[in-house]
């Protein structure tokens, strides 16, 4: 038994069992793979997914559009079978995969339609200026499932659709107010909302990491966009926004956004800042100051988040 | 040497082994807790997004400062001079920083310690090189420098980067250093296997230490077939071999190939997970670069084809795992341990590529007329 491992077992700190088993790992007598296992599926399913979409791209007039549609229809609908056949019944907690492979399984088959649609609308234009509908109920689709299935690779992809749909739709309307950045802005602040109530339903509340991740950085990046000059409002309301953001997070003490909004504050106020001043001199001094008050900041944090930081 | 006592390293070493049984579920919180207040009082360390921003908001913060007291200066023995003087400072404020403030790994004194390092070696390179000298000679001399820089640093702090440093110092003074191409590819990967061997075999690393250069011990052991890959700089657009397949090319593929095998058997024998992963990747990046080295094309499936072929091992073996007695085969099992599954960064990627074909869809006009598709008696597309 290693001496660490030993001396807390002595102490009363570790059982028996506990004690063993630790040991094992640190001695490396028990090397668990399943990390390794879990690395070569999510690879092999990112590949396949990446191949057969290049593959239906570039060999189109080699196989025929049936063959093709029906083999990507064939085995999408195969996983989905397999996944409602094997998978556990819903439940607002955490919920296990049924195997290994359960939950890469699933994100196959949703992959396979996206290219099943796709196809679908390349060879025959039936949406036309609305095939962004498909990301739309893809995304939605996606969402569905991942709560279903407890996947939060599905869940990913499903919002990555609905912000590709959000980018497709508003672009096409045109329409100041509904711009794209607007209507990003309104979905990263959705996301940003899911995420508190999953947090506090307690419904799939492992999902609030993924939710906060995307709306944070889709949130403000719409707003730093434009945010370049200083007498440009997009500039003082994503630090308004960061502001809220980081008392939210320091409250909840949720660093990495915290440190999101520090970076995202800091990087368009010194852009803008930048702009103004003339003279390398003032240039390395408003580096120096602004980097400096950021490090102060982030020093005052981490003694607030202790452990979490 | 250290500026850390072994006590202390020791006492962090062992509230981060408690952090990732936690991590792991193998022990609750309070069991943490109550081991983590046994152990002493935990070295002051920050979480790695903190530590990455602190590192690169003090790395700006110095540049600044520099940049203010050499703005202007063009004559390159002031310039050398100014950089080694500043790397003192960096040196001082680090050190200063980790007295006062007991800083462990905090992110700032990182950022110095590794600001000095570099300055060391540009003002090395700025004070003895140029004044006619040769392009290889300055570039030599900075490596020379990083590489000794690093050295010390390792020595002095212990950090993971230091020791990173040092094994690209030495490849660049290697490499420049070569008379070719072929010759600086083979002596590249004599060297970081000779720097594999160091850091696993030097006698009376503590274990801490050891665990600390798994790391770079991964780096070392992918970088060998890397260097010997020929077919790889043409990803980069950079120098692409031109050989064909040569004796020269046919060796380095035989290597490329059997020396991941061979470090892969390795970790698997001393149970190593960086030198498993490392021969892993090394063997998948072998298997992508067979077809560029016999000069066959690529097909568009091919990805597809790896990606089948790598869930198929996955399942495969875990099954062989499940099926040995208490599913363990010697000291492998498929066991779990919490946060074995990939989310976070992992999930955003695999969001991006499986939404990746449902973006921009720009097919045919309908109709277009594609031969049989649209009743057009079976004439080709092209008709």
């Amino acid at each position: 038994m290693t001496e660490f491992v030993a001396s807390l077992r002595a102490k009363g700190l570790l059982d028996e069992a506990p004690a063993a088993r630790l040991d094992e790992l640190e001695t490396r007598a028990h090397v668990p793979l399943g990390r390794e296992l879990h690395a070569l599926l999510y690879l092999g399913a990112l590949l396949v997914l990446a191949g057969v979409g290049a593959a239906v791209k570039d060999r189109l007039d080699q196989i025929g559009p049936l063959t093709i549609l029906a083999a990507l229809g064939l085995s999408s609908c195969a996983g989905f079978a397999y996944c409602v056949r094997a998978g556990r019944p819903f439940s607002p907690a955490r919920v296990e995969a049924p195997n290994v492979a359960f939950d890469y399984v699933l994100y196959l088959a949703c992959g396979l339609a996206g290219i099943f649609f796709v196809y679908l609308e390349w060879k025959w234009n039936i949406l036309r200026d609305w095939w962004d509908l498909y990301l739309f109920f893809s995304g939605l689709a996606c969402v569905g499932l991942a709560y279903r299935f407890d996947n939060r690779l599905v869940l990913s992809t499903g919002l990555v659709n609905l912000a590709g749909w959000i980018g497709v739709r508003f672009r096409r309307w045109d329409v100041p107010a509904l711009g794209v950045r607007a209507a990003a802005f309104a979905l990263g602040a959705a996301l940003i909302s899911l995420a508190e109530i999953s947090r506090r339903s307690r419904v799939k509340d492992h999902f609030e990491g993924t939710y906060l991740r995307f709306g944070v950085h889709l949130a403000l990046m719409s707003l730093a966009y434009g945010a370049t000059r200083l007498d440009a409002p997009d500039l003082w309301l994503l630090l308004l926004a960061c502001g809220a953001l980081g008392v939210w997070s320091a409250r909840l003490r949720r660093f990495e956004t915290f440190a999101s909004a520090v970076v995202y504050a800091y990087a368009a106020a010194l852009i803008s800042v930048l702009r103004e001043v003339r003279g390398q001199y003032l240039t390395l001094w408003a580096v120096l100051l602004s980097s400096g008050c950021v490090l102060a900041v982030l020093l005052w944090a981490r003694a607030r988040f202790r452990e979490d930081a | 040497m250290r500026i850390f006592p072994a006590e202390l390293e020791e006492r962090a070493f062992r509230h981060a082994r408690v952090r990732e049984w936690k991590d792991a579920g193998l022990v609750s919180a309070q069991t943490a807790a109550n081991i983590g207040a046994e152990i002493g009082e935990a070295p002051a360390r920050a979480a790695w997004p903190l530590r990455v921003v602190l590192f690169g908001f003090s790395g700006l913060c110095l540049s600044a400062c520099i940049g203010l007291f050499t703005i202007g200066i063009r004559d390159r023995t002031a310039i050398g001079v100014w950089c080694l003087v500043w790397a003192v400072i960096a040196v001082a404020a680090g050190e200063t920083l980790i007295r006062a403030l007991k800083a462990y790994r905090q992110g700032a004194e990182e950022a110095l310690a590794a600001a000095a390092v570099v300055l060391c070696a540009f003002g090395a390179e700025r004070l003895f090189g140029g004044a006619g000298r040769s392009w290889d000679f300055s570039t030599e001399l900075f490596s020379f420098a990083l590489a000794a820089a690093s050295a010390l640093a390792y020595a002095r702090y212990g950090y993971r980067l230091a020791a990173i440093g040092v094994a690209v110092g030495l490849g660049v003074l290697v490499s420049s250093s070569s008379g070719s191409v072929n010759a600086a590819r083979v002596e590249l990967a004599a060297l970081y296997a000779a720097l594999l061997a160091a850091v696993t075999f030097w006698p009376d690393l503590p274990r801490r230490a050891r665990v600390r250069l798994e790391i770079a011990r991964f780096f070392l052991a992918l970088s060998v077939p890397l260097c010997l890959n020929l077919r790889l700089e043409r990803i980069a657009g950079g120098y692409a071999y031109g050989g064909g397949l040569d004796a020269f090319a046919a060796a380095t593929l035989a290597a490329i190939v059997l020396i991941p095998a061979a470090v892969l058997a390795w970790g698997v024998s001393s149970r190593a997970r960086a030198l498993i992963w490392a021969g892993g990747i090394g063997f998948l990046i072998a298997l992508c670069s067979v077809k560029p080295y016999l000069g066959i094309a690529r097909n568009s499936w091919d990805p597809a084809v790896l990606g089948a072929a790598l869930i198929a091992a996955a399942l495969i073996l875990k099954r062989w795992l499940d099926a040995a007695p208490a599913g363990r085969r010697g000291a492998y099992s498929s066991q779990e341990l919490a946060g074995d599954r990939g989310g976070g960064a992992l999930g955003l990627l695999a969001g991006v590529v499986a939404a990746a074909p449902g973006t921009a869809p720009s097919g045919p006009d309908v109709p277009r007329g594609q031969g049989g598709n649209f009743g057009g008696g079976g004439a080709s597309g092209a008709f």
